[in-house]
């Protein structure tokens, strides 16, 4: 066995997200009807056999330490290695919170040192692909590389959201701009890089200054004329990092042939899964263009829709081009169009989403497109209620929040009953 | 927890009546619901009363249920105290052989049970679907200080002859039992669930294995001999209980899953069926699929049409197909423009393109198992390639294994039999 240890650099939040991540890490966000973010990861790890590995969080961990638990799903319980919850804890002297990724990493020198790795594995917890490691770690070890960063192809227009690679000919990388303001063409950096160990032990001791790993650690190395090597990823990946991102990737895996195939028996991506029935389609069920998970039980209407494990629709309820998540439920007559419905939401009879005018959203405005409307977790929409589009309320929301009007466009519902 | 008690479970049977849906595994793995086996409803039973310490009687091909149980796991059997083990027919002790009946196969246990020093032994039936809490029955053996203690319910009239009939008292004591009787004068019947005061037990079973003219039947020669001592008791359980016997009463169970007010309840958050299950994606509807009236589990691709249908993990309906009042089993294929109707699929089968399954006159029933097949149910048996074109009858059987080669036409009329059924 190859003596590399992966950091998982799952702690980090968004506001781009919205209320998705208020109450969670972006890597514990539910996707694709059944799945978490870090579920990708974490199986790109199990399927890669690398079965060392540390998962550094801090923002909200809780669902994320309830769910990979000992790591059994990813068969990461394991007698050496495994999965190492790396949370930020308090010492006799210099005790912080994790600054950024290169202060969380060089928190935790010491895993690495006592893991005895020579490979250092730094991979992002919010991206969603399916990659094997190993090349990239035969790549690196092969060119005997210090460090090799994972670069992948983006989409025209999206420069600004990545770190832009300039590569040469022998897959060095020369020219390292992070998240430029002006287009650039290039590959872009995934987040994915390998170290050997030292190296990154001496970079990160010998820049004690440096919080982020990207901006005071690998760019400044680059234009150092340190050797970066580049091992390109050709595959599909998706940084669902923001409301827009987030619900494309999802949509995307309705179509005939998705750009992430979750059939493939060669590459299976494991989760943690609670033990329900199997789906149940009513009466009048009608479902087309859809994912559903076990345990949902089904009498409306579903299109263009994802449903993850034990949501209800009852009979005369409409879900067009939406997300809804475990455990919530849509009773009869309700209507929903383009909206993200967070775990254990109660929506009422009759209840509108997604009617009326466009208007953008008041708070962010750049985050919402194409009419998406967000409901938190655990809110109650009451009986007859109307929501416009772009609109987003708020986690735990009661019935009585609403105050009986409608909700219009571009509105953001609070708890307390505020609406504007 | 009931650390008091320990559960044998009988799971050794052959199932002769589910033809090739047991040809090749024990019935009590036989899979049901959509996702489960008939196993796992017993052992979920188990568990969801507090019963952790049990013993898995097997004997006819094993090796699905072993691999299906393993360490417990799915049950959190999985302990360090109590727990779950498989215990197989075994020579080397003096009185090592097959299981020759029910009391045979517990007999030859009996080490197991005294090493426990509990003080209850429940004796269950791994082909059974219900739901039922076994600590109420437990209270009630108590409670009556009775040596055994049956569960008894009412079944219809017309199956009476396939179980043991029970006549009590007003005081719930038995006073006759009558083992599948030609014409019954009760429908009230034994379930095959008991729980025994562990020295009875022990007792009554170190007699009957020193008699030579014993079957070594719980139901022919222990309780009809017990009964005179006046400790024998009836439990009344009147939920929904469902002896998987023939192939007929297997479907209708299923069946009965799909209907507006299923009579067995799998969505019951307090009273869960575990079952180990294979990581899946989530169900896929294409643009044209439709599903009604159905069970669909996870990993299945449904672009197809879909109705009153039991669908098992990672079944594939393709574009233009049509699957009605079906039982279709894990990774099954069904391609494009085929018809499925009132037939059960075992596993990994392949239906081709347009092949018809269940069609044609439903009153010629089956040449060789008639008494099984004659409603109009066709049966596949696990990992056949159906050619493309083919139209099956209904009332069919057709073997387990067979290739596109062994169809020798493309036209099998209502009743037929291909391949080796057993």
């Amino acid at each position: 066995m190859r003596r590399v240890m992966a950091l998982v650099l799952a702690g980090g939040s968004t506001r781009d997200l919205s209320v998705l991540t208020e109450m969670r890490a972006t890597s514990s966000l539910p996707f694709g009807g059944k799945y978490r973010v870090i579920d990708f990861t974490l199986s790109n790890l199990c399927n890669s056999q690398i079965y060392q590995l540390g998962l550094l969080t801090q923002h909200a961990p809780l669902s994320l330490h309830a769910h990979v638990g000992i790591g059994k799903p990813w068969d990461l319980d394991r007698r050496d290695g495994g999965v190492m919850i790396l949370q930020p804890y308090q010492r006799q002297s210099d005790t912080r919170w994790y600054l950024g990724t290169a202060d969380a990493v060089r928190q935790n020198l010491d895993v690495l040192r006592h893991a005895r790795a020579r490979w250092v594995l730094i991979l992002p917890g919010d991206l969603v692909y399916k990659m094997d490691y190993s090349w990239l770690l035969d790549s690196h070890i092969e060119r005997n590389a210090p460090v090799t960063l994972a670069v992948g192809a983006i989409d025209a227009g999206e420069s600004h959201r990545f770190g832009i690679c300039r590569v040469d000919a022998d897959q060095r990388i020369t020219h390292f701009h992070e998240k430029p303001i002006e287009a650039m063409d290039g590959p872009g950096y995934m987040g994915i890089a390998c170290f050997n160990a030292d190296v990154l032990q001496k970079e990160l001791l010998e820049h004690p200054e440096a919080n982020n790993l990207v901006t005071e650690i690998i760019e400044p190395m680059v234009a150092r004329g340190d050797r970066v090597d580049a091992y390109r990823y050709e595959g599909y990946w998706e940084d669902v990092g923001t409301v827009d991102t987030y619900y494309r990737a999802s949509m995307d895996l309705l179509n005939d042939t998705p750009r992430l195939n979750l059939y493939d028996p060669e590459w299976v991506v494991y989760t943690r899964s609670e033990e329900l029935p199997p789906a149940r389609l009513g009466a009048e069920a009608t479902v087309e263009r859809s994912l559903l998970a076990n345990g949902c039980n089904v009498e409306g209407t579903i299109e263009n829709s994802i449903l993850f494990p034990g949501v209800r629709i009852e009979a005369g309820a409409t879900v067009r081009h939406s997300i809804v998540m475990n455990g919530a439920s849509i009773a009869a007559g309700a209507t929903l169009s383009h909206v993200i419905v967070d775990k254990d939401v109660r929506i009422g009879a009759n209840v509108l989403i997604g009617h009326g005018e466009t208007a953008p959203h008041k708070d962010l405005p750049a985050l919402f497109s194409g009419g998406l409307s967000i409901i938190g977790r655990d809110a109650v929409i009451p009986d007859g209620a109307l929501i416009g589009r772009h609109c987003v309320v708020e986690p735990g929301v009661r019935a009585v929040d609403f105050n009986g009007s409608p909700v219009e466009s571009g509105a953001r519902v609070r708890r307390g009953g505020e609406v504007g | 927890m009931n650390r008091d008690v320990y559960a044998l479970l009988l799971a050794g049977g052959v199932g002769s009546r589910l033809s090739i849906l047991s040809a090749k595994r024990a019935k009590p793995a036989v899979p049901f619901g959509g996702k489960y086996r008939i196993i796992d409803f017993t052992l979920s039973n188990c568990v969801n009363s507090g019963v952790d310490d049990i013993g898995i009687l097997t004997q006819y091909r094993p090796m699905s249920l072993n691999e299906h149980i393993g360490n417990g796991k799915a049950w959190d059997l999985d302990r360090m105290t109590g727990g779950v083990t498989l215990l197989q027919p075994f020579l080397g002790r003096q009185t090592g052989d097959w299981y020759v009946g029910t009391a045979d196969a517990v007999y030859q246990n009996l080490d197991q049970v005294m090493r426990r020093k509990v003080e209850h032994v429940l004796i269950l039936s791994g082909d059974h679907v219900y739901k039922m809490d076994y600590n109420r029955m437990i209270r009630f053996h108590e409670e009556h200080d009775a040596d055994v203690t049956l569960a008894v319910t009412t079944v219809p009239w017309e199956i009476t002859d396939q179980f043991g009939i029970v006549d009590t008292d007003d005081a719930n004591r038995v006073i006759g039992f009558d083992e599948k009787p030609a014409r019954a004068r009760s429908n009230l019947v034994s379930m095959g669930v008991y729980v025994w005061k562990a020295q009875a037990l022990v007792d009554r079973l170190t007699q009957d294995a020193a008699s030579p003219e014993s079957q070594h039947d719980f139901g022919r020669n222990i309780l009809p001999l017990l009964i005179p001592d006046g400790k024998v008791f009836g439990y009344r359980f009147d939920e929904y209980w469902q002896d998987i016997g023939a192939l007929e009463a297997y479907y209708e169970a299923n069946l009965d899953l799909v209907s507006d007010r299923p009579r067995l309840d799998l969505f019951d958050p307090e009273w869960k069926i575990h079952t180990p299950s294979a990581e899946r994606p989530p169900v896929k509807f294409g643009a044209g699929g439709r599903a009604q009236y159905s069970l669909i589990s996870n990993g299945c691709v449904v672009l197809g049409r879909v109705e009153r249908s039991v669908l098992f993990p990672g079944v594939f309906v393709g574009p233009g197909a049509h699957v009605s009042d079906s039982i279709i089993m894990n990774d099954t294929r069904i391609e494009s423009g085929a018809r499925i109707d009132r037939a059960i699929l075992d596993k990994q089968i392949q239906i081709g393109e347009g092949a018809i399954v269940g069609q044609g006159d439903a009153t010629v029933a089956n040449v060789r198992i008639p008494q099984l097949l004659h409603s109009g149910l066709t049966v596949v048996g696990k990992g056949t390639s159906i050619p493309r074109g083919t139209t099956i009858g209904r009332n069919c059987c057709l073997a387990a294994d067979l290739c596109e080669t062994d169809f020798t036409s493309l036209d099998l009329p209502s009743g037929s039999v291909l391949g080796d059924t057993g």
